[in-house]
């Protein structure tokens, strides 16, 4: 179980980011809850609305920071290309660090181009967290830049930072980013290997391959996973993966091939599924359950 | 007694013998006498003359080098290096080096283990390696030397310390190790050395006993009072000592001192790790492996004369480090630096260059002058010691290329081997004192380099601090940022910066704010690079600076307490600095924006405290200096100005002359003129009006009184004097007065309105306001001495003078009458009021003196004396005439008429004390001999004896002006009178009175009537 649950959490990590701030791609940033407090004074029960703009833009100059904060929700419900003037003008003006934080993640909410800019600029602030939350917006915007600036992210000194941007760049789908996502693989950024799985072709499974052995078997199985989950790549490159797999051998092999023969119907007699079910009966079981994990 | 002779010969020897085997008394005394240069010269005169060494000491004359093996069963092994084999290895467990002494090798072994275990000194031969004798003795082994027969050893114990401090000498005879003679002392001996039958011995760190070698009687002493001496080595070259600093043997060595010897200065006083020159003497050198001795100087001493210089041979010093060899002049100049396999043990120089052996056994011969390796060989052992005989060994063979100086240099530095940091370090500095720009480059990627000891970055850091070449490199780095993928580090901003700084590089302004902005930019370093970019750049740096403020103001990464000092554990802080020094630099150069976006910064209530603290601060540090400015400036003024007014006020005269009170009333002429003619009108017989007052200094008048005083002539005068301005003058006040003669009198050739100074020229009859007005003209003109006073000259009102009395003709020669004290009275005077001439005051009407209270005597009008000759003599004091407004005069009486006979002139009469007169133009004689008026008795009896007491003008008070000169009588010519010289300023005193009117023609004589007499 503990192999089981190492896999899960890892596994969960690289969902979480993803969750807590990708944007179904493709398609529009979906809205943050309206705010439960209503702060029009006049009891507004329907959502702010461009409308409103003049009286909600003065709220962030207000020396109260809920006040502010309640404004950032509230140009966030109003999701429109208007507010990220406010916005931006507001994050330069130097904010506290829960101010600035919740404005960039507003700011990934709304996914506006416009917002580049001051993304950019965020990306280089001395607060990592802040940085992490730049990049994590940027990744939420359509833009043809947003790649490039995301591997920027990947040279960034803190780890946190780094591994928020190669997960963004897997989430975006940038294919084009792959030789940089090897790279930070090879210098530890462990992150990377589920983009590597997201985004590789058929060369890049042989090449991430090559690390087996090299690199944590968690972290490889994260990338693998991705990989053998893609519909566009064929079974004969997935059955490379799963003999692969089998030269390595070991309890959390199994339990991954298990977890993957699961996905197959019943009714489903490729040699890919086969070649999973011979794989595992070939794998011994390991020591007694809870001894062991991942290493 | 040819038995007694024969008996005491046989003592005498047997002393002698005894004394030589004991040797208290022959050497080592107390008593000997050191320093003595008789003996040294002796000494010096035994050795042989100094020369190179060409060939090895050792009796094969074959260059051998001796080596104690390390590890495993210890070998003593003998190697022909010319041979380049092995002569011989013998087993044993050495405890000092071995010591080639001629056809033997000497060293102290260790037998037996345990408690068994004991070290013995062991000779063995040179040749073969076989026993040739071993000798036991409690004390430690020190060294050996030899000459010829001759080998002396010391042993002994304490030269490290301890209680214990016992030495033995003694000379053995080398194939058999028999003792010939000995000493045991208690002290500490060192490492003899022989030379020219004569056995150096150091002793105590501070003699040289010199024994004869046969003997083993003391020649000789030397005590040095300067160093300490821990080695003595008699070389072919010739004889020295010393410790750091190397001495020759000579004669001057008796002299003791460091000055007085040949001397030799320790040499590379800076290499790390202390060098010596030459092996501690007291201390014998280690047959075990052992770090002593792998931090060495090699030099060759050349032969000199006696008392020449000590010169090194080649100018070429050698510095081992371990594994590390340099090469330098004398000078200290870097020649080169080589880096071996392995640490070296043993080295000896020679013509070609550096022989050195390894710990590992590798040979080598290193160069001398490119360090290359000239002969290379193996021993093929580990060694624990060596000792070297190979002079004149110089093997063929190419040394190869000389290596680049600064490429050594920077392999050391960058060499990876931690245990010798410190040569590292010396090697980087040597590296650093290159201007080439190029080790700006090396000495940056040095810095950059993984692994580098703090102590070596250190040193980096300083050299690179403190570069003023290679900016271009410098600029270079800047332009580098951190990069994780690329595996670049952020260059290292806190030594580059300061380099730029002090080489006030602004082309690197733009990257040092780009530096600013980035994340990856250390927070230890930031003040450092706002601090540049403030000193370096100028307004267009505002912006810049300006996102970085308005950005972190409110960040928590850039909070902390006001009292946190920028440290590595502080980041924070360092944080919080760059902030402030950012908005300073605003508050510097940003101008009035500028110093709004602070104001609003720090009012926002966003900015941390500290920080907030610190941005008003700078307005408040602005206002004071602005406030202290003016403050210094308002002080700097003020003293100016009280400066000025000092100056101004040493420029005013002490008090006003009189011409200036008279320039002062001129100016108001007209509007006095009118009340002077209402008063005249009121009183034709006004002859003068005065006016009194005090004037204070800053040319105010008051307290004015008149005469006279009638109401309405003071209610007119009043307001008008008032406003009379008079110049500013240094006491605080002054009393003044002024005085007008209101009588016109007949026209009178007056120099001051004829031509006068001024040179406006008025018509005869001009009224006295426009003579006023423009003596008050010429007056002005201080040069102008020509004016007439204008109370002397003046022309009389045209009033019908009374008739002269009549009286006798005095005698001829009689003075004139009314000598007065200090004083004598007008020559001519008639006490009937006729001043000399015969004129009377104020013209044709009687004079006032005569006319109110006592009848004046009546007296004709006496002939107008003559012409008076125009000789100009100075002018006795006139008596004192009466004047009016000045109360406490006592009028002096009156000079009596006399009747006009012609006198002589009068002779020059000393003037009264106090302020000096000008000299007065003659005064006419009168034209006959005036009778005083003392003299003259009613009805002409016998006057007094003497004149009644004349009452003497009250103290303080000026003599009487001296009388106007006799005016000629109607119809006579007016005499040309001298100008009248400008008195000189007077005390406060009226002016001199009206003078008696001019001469009038001479009335009969009269006696004359005392004006005390009734009438």
């Amino acid at each position: 179980m503990p192999r089981v649950s190492v896999f899960i959490v890892l596994a969960l990590l690289a969902a979480a980011p993803a969750v807590s701030t990708a944007q179904p791609r493709p398609g529009r940033p979906s809205r943050p809850a309206r705010p439960a407090t209503d702060t029009s004074g006049e009891g507004m029960a329907a959502a702010p609305t461009l409308a409103d703009l003049a009286t909600i833009v003065p709220k962030l100059e207000s020396a109260r920071q809920d006040e502010v904060r309640e404004a950032i929700d509230l140009l966030t419900v109003i999701d429109r290309p208007e507010v990220v003037a406010p916005l931006s003008q507001l994050l330069r003006s130097g904010q506290p660090d829960a101010i600035t934080d919740r404005a960039l993640e507003a700011l990934g909410a709304l996914g506006q181009a416009s917002a580049v800019d001051v993304l950019v600029e965020f990306t280089h602030h001395r607060r990592e967290a802040a940085r992490r939350r730049a990049y994590q917006a940027l990744a939420a915007i359509r833009d043809p830049r947003i790649p490039r600036l995301l591997e920027q992210g990947l040279r960034d000194s803190d780890r946190n930072v780094r591994g928020a941007a190669a997960l963004a760049l897997g989430q975006i789908g940038a294919r084009g980013s792959v030789d940089t996502l090897f790279i930070a693989f090879d210098r530890g950024v462990i992150e990377a290997a589920i983009s590597i799985g997201k985004l590789g072709d058929k060369a890049a499974v042989q090449k991430f391959s090559e690390s087996v052995g090299r690199r944590p078997l968690s972290v490889m199985l994260s990338g693998f996973e991705q990989f053998v989950r893609r519909r566009d790549l064929d079974d004969e490159v997935k059955l490379e993966i799963v003999q692969r797999l089998g030269e390595v051998s070991g309890p959390l092999v199994k339990t991954f091939l298990r977890e993957y023969l699961g996905t197959f119907s019943e009714r489903d007699r490729s040699a890919l599924k086969q070649a999973i079910e011979e794989t595992i009966r070939r794998i011994p079981d390991g020591p007694a359950a809870g001894a062991g994990g991942a290493r | 007694m040819k038995r007694f002779h024969v008996a005491l010969l046989v003592a005498l020897a047997i002393g002698s013998g005894g004394c030589a085997s004991l040797g208290h008394t022959n050497a080592f005394s107390a008593r000997f006498a050191d320093n003595q240069a008789a003996p040294t010269e002796a000494v010096v005169a035994r050795l042989p003359a100094p020369q190179a060494a060409t060939r090895p000491d050792n009796a094969s004359g074959a260059p051998i080098v001796l080596i104690t093996t390390h590890g495993g069963e210890r070998r003593v092994i003998a190697w022909d290096v010319a041979a380049g084999r092995e002569r011989w290895s013998a087993p044993f467990d050495a405890m000092t080096r071995p010591e080639a002494l001629g056809d033997l090798v000497l060293f102290s072994a260790r037998f037996g283990t345990g408690e068994t275990s004991h070290e013995e000194v062991v000779a063995i031969g040179l040749d073969d390696g076989r026993v040739r004798w071993r000798e036991t003795h409690e004390l430690g082994y020190v060294g050996a030397a030899r000459e010829g027969d001759t080998i002396v050893l010391v042993n002994g114990v304490g030269a490290q310390g301890g209680a214990r401090r016992v030495s033995h000498v003694r000379s053995v005879d080398p194939r058999s190790g028999a003792v010939l003679w000995e000493y045991e002392i208690q002290g500490v001996l060192g490492h003899p050395a022989v030379a020219g039958g004569q056995v150096f011995i150091p002793w105590d760190r501070q003699n040289i006993a010199v024994l004869d070698a046969r003997t083993g009687f003391e020649q000789a002493r030397l005590r040095s009072t300067d160093d300490i001496i821990d080695w003595v080595d008699a070389r072919p070259e010739g004889v020295f000592y010393g410790s750091k600093a190397v001495y020759r043997l000579d004669g001057r060595a008796a002299s003791g001192t460091r000055t007085g010897s040949t001397y030799l200065a320790p040499l590379l006083p800076a290499a790390p790790g202390d060098p010596l020159i030459h092996a501690d003497g007291f201390v014998a050198s280690p047959g075990t492996r052992t770090a002593r001795g792998r931090i060495r100087l090699h030099a060759t001493l050349s032969p000199g004369a006696p008392g020449a210089p000590i010169a090194i041979a080649d100018d070429l010093v050698y510095y081992v480090y371990f594994r590390y060899v340099f090469a330098f002049g004398t000078d200290g100049t870097p020649r080169w630096v080589r880096i071996v396999s392995e640490d070296v043990i043993g080295a000896e120089t020679t013509p070609a260059g550096l022989f050195t052996v390894g710990e590992h056994g590798a040979m080598r011969l290193l160069d001398a002058t490119t360090g290359n390796d000239r002969w290379s060989g193996s021993l093929g052992a580990e060694v624990a010691s060596a000792s070297l005989d190979i002079a004149g060994f110089s093997p063929s063979g190419e040394p190869g290329a000389a290596r680049d100086l600064k490429t050594s240099l920077t392999e050391v530095a960058l060499d990876g081997d931690n245990r010798l940091v410190p040569a590292r370090a010396f090697a980087l500095q040597m590296l650093a004192a290159d201007p080439d720009p190029g080790v700006t480059r090396e000495l940056l990627d040095m810095y950059a380099q993984r692994g580098m000891p703090n102590s070596l970055r250190e040193a980096i850091g300083t050299a690179l601090r403190t570069r003023r070449t290679g900016s271009d490199f410098l600029l270079a780095a800047l332009q580098r940022h951190y990069d994780f993928l690329e595996g670049t580090e952020a260059p290292p901003l806190q030594v580059i910066v300061p380099s730029l700084v002090a080489a006030e590089e602004r082309r690197s302004v733009d990257a040092l704010v780009t530096q600013l902005m980035d994340h990856e930019t250390p927070a230890l370093v930031l003040p450092t690079v706002v601090q540049a970019i403030v000193q370096l750049g100028d307004a267009n740096v505002v912006p810049a600076l300006r996102a970085f403020l308005v950005l972190y103001h409110a960040d928590s990464a850039f909070h902390a307490a006001a009292d946190a000092a920028c440290a590595p554990a502080t980041p924070n802080a360092c944080a919080m600095q760059a902030l402030a020094l950012a908005a300073e630099g605003i508050f510097k150069l940003g101008g009035n924006e500028g110093r709004e976006v602070l104001t609003r910064l720090a009012a926002n209530g966003r900015a941390h405290e500290p920080l907030a603290a610190t941005m008003r601060g700078f307005f408040e540090r602005e206002q004071r200096a602005s406030e202290e400015a003016a403050r210094a400036e308002e002080t700097a003024r003020q003293r100016a100005a009280e400066e000025a007014a000092r100056e101004v006020a040493a420029a005013l005269p002490m008090r006003l002359s009189q011409e200036q009170i008279n320039i002062a009333f001129g100016e108001h002429t007209e509007a006095l003129r009118a009340c002077v003619a209402e008063e005249l009108g009121r009183n034709p017989r006004l002859a003068q009006v005065r006016f009194v007052f005090i004037v204070n200094n800053d040319g105010t008048g008051r307290d004015f009184t008149f005469a006279p005083n009638t109401p309405e002539f003071v209610a007119c005068l009043s307001p008008k004097v008032s406003a009379v301005a008079f110049p500013r003058f240094r006491q605080s006040r002054q009393r003044a007065s002024f005085v007008i003669s209101v009588r016109g009198g007949q026209p009178q050739a007056d120099t001051a309105t004829e031509g006068g100074a001024g040179g406006e020229v008025l018509a005869a009859d001009a009224p006295w306001w426009e003579r006023a007005r423009v003596r008050a003209g010429v007056a002005q003109n201080a040069a102008v001495t020509s004016a007439t006073p204008w109370w002397v000259r003046r022309a009389a009102p045209v009033i019908a003078p009374p008739p002269p009395p009549t009286q006798p003709t005095p005698p001829a020669g009689t003075t004139s009458a009314g000598a007065t004290p200090g004083g004598t009275t007008p020559a001519g005077a008639t006490p009937g009021g006729t001043t000399p001439g015969g004129t009377t005051p104020g013209g044709g009407e009687r004079p006032w003196w005569l006319q109110s209270g006592a009848s004046a005597p009546s007296s004709a009008p006496q002939a107008a004396p003559a012409t008076p000759a125009a000789t100009p003599t100075p002018t006795p004091a006139a008596p004192a005439q009466p004047t009016s407004g000045t109360a406490r005069r006592t009028p002096l009486p009156a000079t009596p008429a006399q009747p006009a006979p012609a006198v002589p002139a009068q002779p020059a009469q000393p003037a009264p004390a106090g302020p000096a007169q000008p000299a007065q133009p003659a005064q006419p004689a009168p034209a006959a001999p005036a009778q005083p008026w003392w003299l003259q008795q009613p009805g002409g009896a016998a006057p007094p004896a003497s004149p009644p007491a004349q009452p003497t003008p009250p103290a303080g008070q000026p003599p009487a002006a001296p009388p106007a000169p006799a005016q000629p009588a109607p119809g006579q010519p007016t005499p040309t009178q001298p100008a009248q010289p400008q008195r000189p300023a007077q005390p406060s005193a009226p002016p001199p009175a009206a003078q008696p009117a001019p001469a009038q023609p001479p009335a009969p004589a009269q006696p004359a009537q005392p004006w005390w007499l009734p009438q």
